[in-house]
């Protein structure tokens, strides 16, 4: 079994008017330390997909198992503790949050864990480090650039050590350089034995990961 | 965690100064209004300076005798007769005296000016119960009490008037063209201390005809409240007693009444009147109590909402880095703590300068009473607004709190989620 895997998963959203499959029937199996691409046509249910491997959306059927663990039936609270120690997320617009500087958004995953005050302030300097954003760390997002705020959003995702990184287009908000960097960021994650999934419209960028799954309306074409 | 909190909600407030400051300035006139009241009947109330012992004294302030004949009633004063007879040598008591108040002309002999000032008759206990700084002299005791001695203590401000300077230890005064012995001086007392505050003190033996005027109220003060219900006991024993001696006559004393009441009761026809007239009070208290909390923490509830709408896209990322629904709930409420508590600060500050604004109407006092540092800031006054604070708080940023940690993850970072 993957570190991820995904059994006939769908999912429907539904207003008073409309009934949207955003997922039909998937079945996906994701390898520990793979760097996998999702890609795609926008609404073609990749977010979707993603949302569901993170835990941060449920699907109307299928089981989801992360890390050896079915996710099925799981509580709230649960849910919250599985996210926090096993997945970090990288966002395409970021997410930082504005009204803290660079250190506390890092430290944010930590903060939900039984970490102390100082282990948390060494751990996220270790990993802002590693990014090269250490000179940076008093500064508020509004201060940084777009690329810089995406090495924060990364230093944040792994400062937990997750098993799995989710990234939702990281660079779709970059210019090629700043997107280069990330990517190379996410390499050397990767390297280290990170699984990462990432959703992508750049074929370029998937071509350079691993594998690549494509959806097309909700389901899996290759 | 609360470390974090704490500086995400101060830089917050400085990250939207307008939104913020109108939170703060809400939330401090809030408590202004409230903490107005509070600490002006924490003024009535504490065990402080003139007053130590209000926390354990009780007065029986009047005497209805009903005529079971003739149908009739009289109250007034407790007569001396009903002091001496029936409501001293209690056992309950650690200390009992008695006390009035009216006003007198105050001359001195040969001196054709003539004030117009308070005196408070007292016994010998009287100094015990009550704390006063003597500058120069000593009160009298049981011993000139029993003869009648006439004897009067000033206040310092009142040697200074009466006597322009001199010393007035040792002199003579006149009240009410009586002349009065000045055994001593002491220091000026708050009007805000309504049982000890005087211009002059005399004995109440020292009044003519004195066992028929009547002594004013009883002051029993308990070695602790535990022995009330012994003290009360003594009371209603005593009208018995009372009552079988005199026939056809039903008495009832008035009290024993705690110092916060004792003026409430003052008005009642019977006890259980006033244990109503004080029920309704507390009522009426609560009632305007709700009513100022509850209004504003409706108005800051809707600028709460719109504070935590900003921050759903913040609530969605908490979340999906693991935070829980109840860690929410907390930060959230806390955040809105510190707002309350810079506005508790504000606000308690403004009620001082509405207390000193409005002295007469809030404490029944002249509004040139001056109201010592230690009534304003104690520890129920502080306790209280701190309270008051987690109360607006819970009140007006219970609801926002607790839709933002219900918010769907992926919504909350699209931000379709309406709060």
């Amino acid at each position: 079994m993957g570190i991820i895997q995904l059994e006939g998963i769908s999912k429907i959203y539904r207003t008073k008017e409309v009934e949207t499959v955003a997922l039909e029937n998937v079945n996906l199996e994701v390898k520990e330390r793979e760097f996998l691409s999702v890609m795609g046509p926008s609404g073609c249910g990749k977010s979707t997909l993603l949302n569901l491997m993170g835990l941060l959306d449920v699907p109307a059927e299928g089981r989801v198992w992360i890390n050896g663990t079915d996710t099925t039936g799981m509580k709230d609270g649960e849910m919250a503790e599985f996210r926090n120690e096993t997945l970090g997320f990288v966002f395409q617009s970021f997410h930082l949050i504005n009204s803290l500087n660079v250190l506390d958004n890092v430290e944010l995953p930590l903060l939900y864990r039984k970490s102390s005050d100082k282990e948390r302030r060494e751990k996220a300097k270790a990993v802002l480090e590693k990014v090269g954003l250490s000179h940076r760390m008093r500064h508020f997002p509004s201060q940084l650039s777009g690329g810089q705020s995406q090495r924060v959003a990364i230093a944040r995702a792994i400062i937990g050590n997750p098993k799995i990184i989710l990234a939702d287009e990281p660079t779709g908000n970059l210019d090629s350089r700043m997107g280069g960097e990330i990517m190379e960021l996410l390499f050397k994650l990767n390297e280290e034995g990170t699984t990462i999934v990432m959703v992508t419209h750049d074929e370029h960028i998937a071509e350079s990961t691993e594998r690549i799954v494509r959806f097309f309306d909700g389901r899996r074409v290759e | 965690m609360l470390r974090i909190y704490y500086k995400q909600a101060i830089e917050m407030l400085k990250q939207n100064k307008f939104i913020s400051a109108i939170a703060v300035i809400g939330t401090a006139l809030a408590i202004m209004m409230i903490m107005a009241i509070i600490v002006s009947d924490n003024i009535k109330t504490i065990s402080l300076g003139a007053e130590p012992n209000r926390y354990r004294t009780y007065y029986v302030t009047r005497a209805v005798e009903r005529d079971t004949v003739k149908r009739s009633w009289s109250a007034g004063g407790i007569g001396y007769d009903h002091y001496k007879n029936y409501l001293t040598d209690l056992q309950a008591p650690e200390y009992t005296t008695v006390t009035s108040w009216s006003s007198v002309s105050v001359s001195r002999e040969g001196h054709s000016e003539t004030l117009n000032l308070g005196v408070r008759t007292t016994g010998a206990d009287y100094w015990k119960i009550y704390s006063f700084r003597f500058i120069e002299g000593k009160p009298w005791g049981v011993g000139e009490v029993q003869s009648g001695v006439k004897q009067v203590i000033l206040s310092e401000s009142t040697a200074r008037e009466v006597f322009k300077g001199e010393k007035a230890l040792g002199q003579e005064v006149l009240l009410n063209s009586v002349p009065y012995h000045v055994v001593a001086i002491v220091e000026d007392v708050s009007k805000i201390y309504d049982m000890a505050n005087s211009d002059l003190w005399i004995p109440y033996s020292s009044i003519a005809d004195y066992k028929q005027w009547g002594v004013g109220s009883i002051v029993y003060t308990l070695k602790n409240n535990e022995d009330l219900p012994a003290l009360d006991r003594e009371i209603r024993e005593a009208e018995k007693r009372y009552d079988a001696q005199h026939e056809n006559k039903v008495l009832t004393f008035r009290g024993p009444a705690k110092h916060a009441d004792y003026r409430l009761s003052e008005q009642a026809s019977d006890n259980e009147d006033a244990i109503e007239i004080i029920r309704v009070a507390r009522r009426k208290s609560l009632f305007i109590f709700l009513i100022l909390l509850l209004v504003p923490a409706i108005n800051l509830s809707g600028l709460s909402l719109s504070r935590m709408r900003k921050r759903t896209e913040e609530i969605g990322v908490r979340k999906a880095f693991g935070a829980k629904r109840h860690v929410i709930l907390i930060q959230v409420l806390f955040e809105n703590l510190i707002t309350s508590l810079l506005g508790g600060v504000i606000g308690l500050l403004l009620s001082y300068g509405v207390i000193y604004r409005m002295k007469h109407w809030l404490l029944g006092v002249p509004e040139d009473s001056f109201i010592p540092f230690n009534a304003l800031i104690s520890w129920p006054v502080l306790l209280s607004v701190v309270v008051v604070c987690i109360l607006l708080n819970l009140l007006s940023a219970g609801i926002p709190a607790y839709r933002a940690s219900r918010m769907n993850i992926v919504n909350s970072l699209t931000q379709n989620d309406k709060l």
